[in-house]
């Protein structure tokens, strides 16, 4: 079982503290999840839990973490992911080698265990998470869905039983969530003590036996699933919705905006991935673009924008046709990764000195910080604003809320719709069904082409 | 909490492969979008090497750091150039060389002495490839010259690397990337 | 077995054990100083060819052979300018461009064979039976496990410089070199110190600092293929040597 006993703990160099005075018990067989704004330490208890604060990270902890009784600050990480198994939010980052063979077994054979038994248990692991004909491709060739079993899989081959999962679900689509849930459920009923921290609720309604909610590093709330249910408590701690709407959105009226007549693209000789495909979004309007993992989502992105060449098929702007270098310069692009597109000093000069913007997105405190020092939340609304300031006719987010609380979710969806009033086209590549029923106005479901 | 076993922790040494490898494929980026070997590419591509060299070191900040560096970047080299033989021992005492020299002008804390170290690492490594590729392959005296020539355009853009790359260093320290 | 489809690959290279391909690529990326002679190194190149051929990668060759040609084409042009400044040491008829372009092209193909057939497991277990010490397997293996996710990374700085500045060129460092070394150089360095932090821990979570106690699952036998591919080896480095001492 997981015990955390009076946790405290600032960071190197910091003298606030991230955590204060936090107890919390993970019982054999039970899933807690523990939620809270985006800052409120919650990813901070998952690093106390999992031993990498205070061997991994320095700075001043208080208080015991006992893993089966075991003070983790007392054994090496190595020996405590034998006891316990962390799941990072972005499950490349916890691969090491670059095979899905290699990634299950290294870790045992590191421990020089018996061959025939690694053997054994990665065939007896890759059957059960339904990984069997992945076992020999390169984990870059994995969809995110896969990714996330092959990581649930090489953690649980070292035989733990309790468990940390870091915001599992960022990545994932509605259907590999969904998944993912089945897969807790399983191991809970195995005995697992699992703690789950995430923005997202509603995914966890069936799975949670508790919840507890942070802010400003302190537990402040405590009970049953249902206490979510409080609009009050939720709107209070910046929480997400408990649930998700249903119903989905259609994308139905068209007048002006971008065209994309009979669209064909493919990489190099590979199958295509879009034939005589046409679809148009509303200027106005903000779009959502939705579908599984792998259909093209992300590719179409990047023909929008012209840094792909489509094989053949039009673009037209207003009823304009459009060459992929104007396409370049009338469109902008929001890459999911922050750390490839923030570059300058500070946060103003990444606006071009836009006050004002900085303001509507709650950056104008932050003005002369370093954008890579911004949390994760503050450097997506970043990036957005400046994609923005360069005063695009379209603009494209590629997947803008992995990661993001209610708070966070709320300023880009007011900052999207005022800019979806300047007539501009607005499109959003997501699978936050929350995201899509809150902020977007209609909706395109993408289908793989047979 | 148990004693640290290691000198060098597993983070460090990410850091320097990573970093090793992270140099060789950016300054050979640069080169190619600078057009190829033409003297303003060659500087562009000695500012980005050396500046992500001090970048390094300041993120490292350990006796050693430079030396190793320069072991595991030697070894790319051989297997992806085949000239590492003859880069190596040079490589390898410039290094050594220039890290006493850092813990001699100040330590590891310093960002001048690190500055330091790795201006006269940029010019002992040349000097002594140079001087070892004279006596070891007997190259037409001609083609010498010509590489000194060469050499020294380069090591302008070492100059302005030590310059780009301490202001990069700080300016990663500022936003808590580098955290030592 | 247990009716589990682990294999690591059907070709003759994947079926080579790492610890030959290992040998193969030092052996020859000493031998390779020696070797000036064109005929000798057209003989090691082709060679390569077959060598690595199976891996299939026939358009990242192409383009890698492009590049380097690219590069020693602007060199030698760069030479002549300067031959031309100063003539005196115009020695034109000295400017080698087959004998470089051939060294790196060979050694590029034995690297590429090693690294796209092994992996990190494998080259793990391999390094720690050669005894190395910690500090330089670690670094090492790093290098092996870093270029391919950084490749992904380097895409996307691509990108977000094309979408920022239009295609990267020798115009743009001239124009505006701050604002280019930044788009480059900021992301680049960000995101090298972020994943070395995330490769850090994900092999301190594999236990790491306790490999010297490791085990290869999937062991490695010597088969006929490495008896064969050392001695074709042997007689391809006589081979070389012979020509070079001729032309001597």
């Amino acid at each position: 079982m997981i015990d955390l006993k009076n946790i405290s703990y600032a960071y190197p160099f910091q003298n606030e503290k991230a955590l204060n005075d936090v107890s919390l018990q993970v019982h054999k067989g039970e899933v807690v999840l523990l939620t809270g704004e985006s800052g409120c330490g919650k990813s901070t208890i998952a690093k106390v839990t999992n031993g990498l604060i205070p061997h991994y990270f320095k700075g001043d902890l208080q208080g015991k973490a006992l893993i089966n009784q075991i003070n983790s600050s007392d054994v090496e990480i190595g020996e405590i992911s034998q006891s316990l198994g962390t799941l990072f939010q972005d499950p490349e980052q916890q691969f090491f080698c670059n095979d899905v063979y290699s990634e299950l077994a290294f870790a045992d054979e590191v421990r020089g265990v018996d061959p025939k038994l690694i053997y054994e248990k990665v065939a007896r692991l890759s059957k059960l998470f339904e990984i069997e004909n992945v076992l020999d491709s390169s984990i870059y060739e994995l969809s995110e869905g896969e990714k996330q079993k092959v990581a649930l899989a090489s953690i649980i081959v070292l035989e733990p039983n309790c468990l940390v999962l870091d915001e599992p679900t960022a990545n994932l689509s509605p259907e590999a969530t969904e998944n993912l849930g089945k897969e807790i459920l399983r191991l809970k009923k195995d005995g697992f003590s699992i703690l789950i921290v995430d923005h997202r609720l509603y995914w966890l309604s069936e799975i949670a036996d508790r919840v507890l909610v942070m802010k400003n590093g302190e537990v402040v709330m405590e009970g049953a699933f249902s206490i979510l249910e409080s609009r009050n408590l939720r709107t209070k701690y910046g929480l997400r919705e408990y649930c998700v709407p249903s119903h989905h959105k259609s994308n139905a009226t068209f007048s002006s905006g971008l065209e994309v007549r009979n669209l064909s693209f493919g990489y190099g000789k590979k199958p295509r991935i879009f034939t005589n495909y046409s679809v148009s979004m509303q200027a106005g309007k903000v779009t959502a673009i939705r579908g599984a993992n792998g259909v093209g989502k992300t590719t179409f992105s990047r023909l929008l924008t012209g840094l792909l060449k489509a094989n053949t098929g039009v673009f037209l702007l207003d009823r304009q046709e459009l060459s992929p270098n104007m396409l370049l310069s009338k469109t902008s692009l929001v890459l999911q990764n922050m750390d490839h597109q923030l570059y300058s000093r500070t946060v103003i000069e990444e606006v071009e000195g836009n006050m004002e913007l900085l303001k509507r997105l709650r950056l104008n405190n932050f003005s002369q910080r370093h954008p890579q020092s911004l949390s994760g939340g503050q450097k997506q609304r970043l990036a957005i604003a400046s994609a923005i300031c360069r005063n695009p006719e379209v603009i494209i987010l590629d997947e803008p809320t992995s990661g993001l609380d209610g708070e966070n979710m709320r300023i880009i969806g007011d900052l999207l719709r005022v800019e979806a009033e300047k007539n501009k086209v607005i499109i959003v590549i997501t699978h936050d069904l929350e995201f899509i029923d809150k902020c977007c106005d209609e909706q395109i479901l993408m289908k793989a082409e047979k | 909490m148990k004693t640290k076993k290691f000198y060098w922790e597993t983070r460090e040494l990410v850091i320097i492969g990573s970093f090793a490898a992270l140099i060789k494929i950016i300054s050979f980026l640069v080169s190619i979008a600078g057009g190829g070997m033409n003297p303003l590419a060659l500087i562009a591509k000695n500012v980005v090497a050396t500046s992500l060299l001090i970048i390094l070191i300041s993120s490292v900040r350990k006796f050693g750091v430079l030396t190793l560096y320069v072991a595991i970047s030697g070894i790319i080299i051989m297997l992806t150039m085949g000239r590492g033989m003859m880069l190596l021992p040079g490589l390898l005492i410039a290094g050594i060389l220039c890290e006493l020299i850092i813990k001699f002008t100040g330590g590891y804390k310093s960002t001048r002495a690190i500055i330091m170290g790795v201006f006269f690492f940029d010019i002992l490594f040349r000097v002594i490839s140079l001087v070892l590729g004279f006596l070891f392959t007997r190259e037409n005296p001609q083609l010498m010259i010509m590489a000194v020539v060469v050499v020294s355009i380069g090591y302008v853009g070492c100059l302005i690397g030590l310059g780009v790359g301490s202001a990069f260093a700080k300016e990663l320290k500022h936003a808590g990337i580098i955290k030592v | 077995m247990t009716g589990m489809q682990f294999h690591a690959g059907d070709n003759y290279l994947s079926k080579l054990n790492t610890l030959t391909k290992l040998t193969i690529t030092l052996f020859f990326s000493v031998l390779i100083v020696f070797v000036k002679n064109e005929t000798a190194l057209f003989i090691l190149f082709g060679a390569s060819v077959f060598y690595v051929a199976p891996l299939k990668r026939w358009k990242a060759m192409v383009i890698g052979y492009g590049i380097i040609l690219f590069m020693y084409l602007s060199s030698i042009l760069f030479s002549a300018l300067l031959g031309l400044i100063a003539d005196r040491f115009g020695a034109k008829e000295n400017f080698q461009m087959l004998v470089p372009f051939l060294r790196v092209s060979f050694m590029i193909n034995l690297s590429l064979a090693l690294t796209l057939s092994s992996g990190v497991r494998r080259l793990t277990n391999v390094l720690k039976t050669l005894k190395l010490p910690r500090f330089i397997f670690l670094p090492t293996i790093v290098v092996f496990r870093f270029v391919p996710s950084f490749m992904n990374d380097i895409k996307q700085i691509h990108q977000n410089i094309k979408l920022r500045m239009g295609n990267p060129n020798l115009g743009m460092m001239i124009t505006r070199p701050r604002l280019f070394i930044r788009l480059m150089i900021v992301p680049a360095v960000v995101r090298a110190l972020r994943s070395a932090e995330e490769l850090s821990v994900a092999a301190e979570l594999k236990g790491i600092d306790g490999v010297d106690n490791m085990i290869n699952s999937t062991p490695e036998l010597w088969s006929w293929r490495d008896t064969v591919a050392f001695s074709l080896s042997l007689v391809l480095a006589a081979t070389v040597l012979y020509f070079s001492m001729e032309a001597v």
